[in-house]
């Protein structure tokens, strides 16, 4: 730990114990993750044959099959187009919004940030058909990925408002003021000086926002029910698990190539993920 | 100074409203039109084609006597409590544990425990539905191995044990959202409040009751009510694992609201059972939220 007073040279005992636990708590997160690792090179005798056993040769043939015949690959990158585009867009409006909220003047913030509390509560079952019906009307139902992208848009928006608007809020007003008396439009100020210090406000939504995108499956289910293009990897994974029932093995390598990249999201965007949870971006 | 005259602040407002008109306009298309428009449907009775007849409350009252639908929603209440729990008391051992060991394997646990958060609930279900799976199952084969198998059970394929089981499952994947607010909360407080303690010889524990909770209340209320609302979205899961099954053991509500949605075409049934299920989760979150209010204390 950083620098506690007086902190003796000898680990005392209950550090030991706290190890230990700790240990035994993380085998249980990683196992199921190394295990499916493990069993995703495995072909489906050596599997059947012994669940714990390790695989006879390190053979990659169930990646192709998964990433090939099974489509994931190409469940893959509709997940990624679906994400990035929906992910640019809520930053980009999310920004303007609680910058406006922030900063510049507009009546009843309260209440709207209490409104946004609301609603981002309200299950989306609530909402679901209606949007499917409104979408159908208004023929976006058609267009590959748009569905998805509006909706999981529209939803996210709320939640993300309410977390940069508490950080937008501790920008000094002093930056801003300077800035306009230099002659800054709105627009400048924004992006040129309070979007740096934002950073890692911006690396949290980006986290969740990600991480909701990525995993949503009702809406996005919903979304493909009549078309076969455009299915994100969540569908798809089912849809795949319809068509390979219990071939377990190749399941853990769709299971592995959906999981790396989440990983090494987070583990590039941890540290400021961290430094902006402790700032107390996320408070009531 | 000339930055709060009317005007200029007339013109800011102005430009204000054009900043919030995205992030309005994707608002009310995706949530409050079609929330208004739900609550439209809950009260008449339409099958997606033909015309709309208004019913008044019938659809409401219908609910109490749909056998599927009570089922639905106490399963999803069953489901979120027990993954509440279980995330909450995994969550916050795991905050105080990794606040007293170095730097660095602090880091390494926050990785790990976190990690399963960012996975998609569908590969968390499938993960576990492996796990539990009662022949090849990990969990059943590891208890035979280690001489228990007498605990050996069909985890998915038993009367409320399934429910809990998904329940635990979740809680076990959120534990770590908990652990983050919770850790960053503790690591916020200012240095010099534990000086006294140390002084004295405090014990962890004694710190722990008498700093760490009074001061991280509010952040642990927060992930409390956080994560009860989490905790109600169980589609996904329930989809991944058993489908609602075996039978309708493991129907939940969105499940079953989906359900007669799409499949039956009761478009207003699915819209009541899915306003009297909003309405049950905003009473327990502000339930929760009035009852662990308290005074808190600002440092």
């Amino acid at each position: 730990m950083n620098s506690k007073a007086g902190r003796l040279k000898k680990t005392p005992l209950y550090i030991w114990i706290f190890r230990a636990i700790l240990t035994v708590m993380g085998i249980t997160y990683v196992f199921p993750l190394i295990y499916s690792f493990v069993t995703s090179f495995k072909t489906m005798n050596e599997f059947y044959g012994n669940i714990w056993g390790l695989p006879q040769n390190l053979l990659f043939g169930n990646y192709a099959d998964a990433w090939v015949a099974g489509r994931i690959g190409e469940y893959f990158i509709n997940s990624v187009i679906i994400s990035v585009t929906t992910i640019f867009f809520i930053e980009l409006f999310a920004i303007m919004a609680s910058y406006a909220l922030s900063r510049l003047h507009i009546p009843f913030v309260e209440g709207i940030i209490m409104f946004f509390f609301v609603i981002q509560m309200l299950p989306s079952e609530t909402m679901i058909s209606p949007v499917y019906l409104m979408m159908a009307k208004l023929q976006i139902m058609r267009i590959p990925y748009l569905p998805i992208i509006l909706g999981n848009l529209g939803w996210s928006l709320p939640g993300t408002i309410i977390i940069m608007k508490n950080y937008f809020d501790t920008v000094p007003r002093d930056l801003l003021e300077a800035a306009r008396i230099d002659g800054a439009g709105e627009v400048t100020s924004m992006f040129h000086i309070v979007l740096p210090l934002m950073k890692g406000a911006l690396a949290t939504c980006i986290i969740f926002n990600f991480t909701a995108v990525w995993g949503e499956m009702m809406w996005a289910k919903t979304a493909t029910m009549t078309v076969d293009k455009g299915i994100p990897l969540t569908v798809g994974l089912l849809n795949f698990k319809g068509s390979y029932g219990t071939n377990w093995p190749l399941l853990c390598a769709a299971i592995i190539i959906i999981t790396i990249p989440l990983y090494l999201l987070f583990l590039f965007l941890q540290k400021y993920f961290v430094a902006s949870l402790t700032a107390g971006g996320v408070k009531g | 100074m000339r930055t709060q005259s009317p005007a200029y602040v007339r013109k800011l407002r102005i430009i204000g409203f054009f900043f919030l008109l995205p992030a309005g306009i994707m608002i009310l298309f995706t949530t409050v039109i079609p929330f208004v428009w739900n609550i439209y449907l809950s009260f008449g009775k339409w099958n997606g084609v033909g015309a709309y007849k208004f019913i008044g409350i019938d659809n409401y009252t219908k609910i109490f006597h749909t056998r599927q639908a009570v089922l639905a929603i106490k399963n999803s209440v069953i489901v979120a409590v027990v993954a509440t729990l279980v995330s909450m008391a995994l969550g916050l051992l795991m905050a105080l544990l990794i606040y007293r060991i170095s730097r660095i394997e602090s880091a390494i646990c926050r990785f790990i425990f976190y990690g399963p958060v960012m996975l998609p609930m569908t590969v968390v279900g499938l993960l576990f539905t492996f796990i539990l799976a009662s022949d090849v199952g990990l969990l059943n084969s590891f208890l035979r191995a280690v001489g228990l198998g007498s605990l050996a059970k069909s985890w998915l394929a038993t009367d409320v044990l399934v429910v809990v089981s998904i329940g635990a499952v979740q809680g076990w994947r959120s534990a770590g959202s908990i652990m983050m607010l919770t850790y960053t909360a503790i690591i916020a407080l200012p240095e010099d409040l534990f000086e006294e303690s140390k002084l004295e010889g405090a014990t962890y524990w004694q710190e722990i009751r008498m700093i760490i909770f009074p001061l991280v209340r509010q952040t642990i209320v927060l992930s409390f009510s956080m994560m009860s609302m989490w905790s109600f979205k169980t589609y996904d899961i329930v989809v991944a694992m058993t489908d609602g099954g075996p039978g309708d053991l493991s129907l939940t509500a969105p499940l079953y609201i989906l359900r007669e949605t799409f499949q039956n075409s009761k478009f207003g049934f699915a819209a009541a059972v899915s306003v009297v299920f909003a309405l049950i989760i905003m009473i327990i979150i502000a339930a929760i939220r009035r009852g662990l209010r308290g005074e808190s204390y600002e440092f």
